[in-house]
């Protein structure tokens, strides 16, 4: 039986009467990658904010390791592994300080720094001060920030923002050994579906402060529905005649949007038009990728044509 | 807890610019006794130099010290998002205040120590005649760091919560200056936290001194006050 790990019910934040987190319920299982996916302002910070307690919500309940956050904050802390809004550092002192003036509030052995140091590969410039350092190198300092008290949790927020292509692979790789090798539990927020995919076991996505989807990347996968596109002579004569020879489609300018996509359909379809004489140019197969699905669900559907893309 | 709190704080606190900060107010001090000439036949040379050397540090660059520690402590987790991952470590939060209130406490205490020293270095070097007046000079040396109290607590929680370095301080310097008019009213002298501390380094029945018992329940309460103020705002505060 796999056992939960974070629990929310009907979490709520309201700032000046409009709730930034409306009622939104989260379950993080044990040993699951969970991608917290939604668009910039859509809550997640605030969301990360009052599971670490530094934020006390509006109303509902959280519940970490089967605990309630409001009368067990810092027992549940000392399980937990954070990094909000990074990167956070203090610059005037070298990463090996950074890690000892978090350490002493842990109070784990002093051999957990060489640890972690080692696991974010910084070991080497430990020693230099972090306001030296690039920023993909405080990010990952961060990182060993915080794994330092040997979490069970780590709650990761935008960890590879602002960082380049090979710095997001970097950290992502990190991340996803961290179920395997140290049974770590991952909370992982984004803005981008795509850095997430990879990695990820389950996501939630919210939008506007509502959760709109939870559950596995799978599920979420085979929502995309394939579209058969036309390129036509005349668009409006073809939707006409498609539409009187009993065929459903859209059209847009000089294009041929077709939902169901069977082999008898389309060559019926295109049969018919071209009894008509209007000239077919292109017939092709178009995919919604996830980060399309990611984009309608969020935009409330709309545009979802422009949306697509060819496959 | 508190005292891992407090070595952390040491930690961080230990490679900044704030121990050269130690030494302005008592060597400010120390050349206006330098440069200041004693009235001629007066019984108690040491004593008539600590009543004209206090009133330097004490009435206007103490209370502005403070200010400056309080910033120092904070200003590192106001960049980079210090305060966030300090409040998501397993502490109270009372606890960091507490840790962070008793730094600049302790900071305040080098301060006076170093005070302390300047007053013996320069009034030696003026070649003063007769013995320290140990009792008296201690006591209001002592005195005067315990009246910095409600100070302290003030002070820092207002640089917990306000990011800007300058706006506690500037607050301090206009509550400061007029410490030189408060010094003089009788009513207002005990219960102005920015004049506490000159009034406690005053001598006992000379003009600006209060009666001992009422200015340390004066102190004693502002303190009690801050401090409560303090420490439970910064327990419930989003961050």
């Amino acid at each position: 039986m796999s056992e939960t790990i974070i629990a929310t019910k009907g979490l709520l934040k309201t700032f000046r009467k409009t709730n930034a987190v409306d009622r939104v319920d989260i379950t993080v299982e044990k040993g699951e990658i969970y991608g917290f996916l939604g668009p910039n302002g859509a809550g997640k910070t605030t969301t990360i904010r009052m599971l670490l307690g530094l934020m006390k919500p509006s109303g509902g309940s959280i519940k970490m390791f089967n605990k309630d956050l409001k009368s067990h904050r810092i027992e549940i802390l000392k399980r937990v592994g954070s990094l909000v809004e990074s990167p956070s550092y203090y610059e005037h002192l070298t990463g090996r300080e950074n890690l000892e003036a978090l350490r002493k509030l842990l109070q784990v052995p002093k051999s957990r720094i060489d640890h972690v140091l080692s696991i974010v590969r910084l070991t080497k410039d430990s020693d230099r001060a972090v306001k030296e350092y690039s920023l993909g190198m405080k990010q990952r300092l961060g990182i060993a920030s915080a794994l330092l008290g040997e979490p069970e949790l780590l709650i990761l927020d935008e960890p590879t923002n602002g960082l380049d292509p090979s710095g997001i692979h970097e950290i992502r790789e990190l991340i996803k050994s961290m179920p395997e090798e140290y049974g770590i539990t991952v909370m992982i927020s984004s803005h981008l579906l795509s850095e997430i995919d990879q990695m990820a076991s389950k996501v939630g996505i919210i939008s506007k402060g509502t959760m709109i989807y939870e559950d596995s990347i799978e599920k979420l996968r085979s929502r995309a529905r394939p579209q058969i596109r036309m390129r036509v002579g005349n668009g409006s004569a073809a939707k006409s005649t498609l539409l009187s020879s009993g065929y459903v489609v859209e059209h847009d300018e000089e294009y041929i949007y077709v939902e169901e996509g069977s082999d008898e359909y389309i060559s019926g379809l295109t049969a018919t038009l071209v009894h008509q004489r209007i000239p077919v140019y292109r017939i092709e197969e178009q995919r919604q990728s996830l980060e399309d699905i990611f984009l309608d669900l969020t935009n409330d559907g709309g545009e979802a044509n422009a949306s697509y893309s060819a496959s | 807890m508190v005292r891992s709190l407090v070595a952390s704080e040491f930690l961080k606190i230990r490679k900044t610019k704030v121990w050269l900060l130690l030494f302005i107010s008592p060597i400010l001090a120390g050349i206006v006794g330098l440069t200041a000439s004693l009235p001629p036949e007066i019984s108690n040379e040491w004593k008539h130099f600590f009543i004209v050397m206090s009133p330097a540090h004490s009435l206007l660059l103490l209370p502005l010290m403070i200010s400056v520690f309080s910033g120092f402590i904070c200003r590192y987790e106001h960049q980079h998002g210090g305060w966030r991952r300090l409040f998501s470590m397993p502490v109270g939060r009372q606890q960091v205040y507490l840790a962070k209130f008793l730094i600049v406490f302790g900071l305040t205490a080098i301060n006076q120590l170093m005070f302390f020293a300047i007053y013996l270095l320069v009034g030696y070097g003026k070649g003063l005649e007769g013995t320290v007046p140990a009792e008296f000079v201690l006591k209001c040396t002592a005195g005067g760091l315990v009246a910095t109290l409600p100070l302290i607590a003030l002070t820092l929680w207002l640089a917990m919560i306000w990011s800007s370095f300058a706006a506690p301080f500037t607050l301090n310097v206009i509550l400061t200056l007029p410490n030189i008019l408060v010094a003089n009213s009788e009513t207002f002298r005990p219960v102005y936290p920015w004049v506490q501390p000159f009034v406690m380094m005053m001598p006992q029945g000379e003009v600006f001194s209060v009666p001992m018992q009422s200015l340390l329940v004066a102190i004693g309460a502002a303190f009690i006050t801050f401090y409560t103020i303090g420490s439970l705002n910064i327990q419930k505060r989003a961050v």
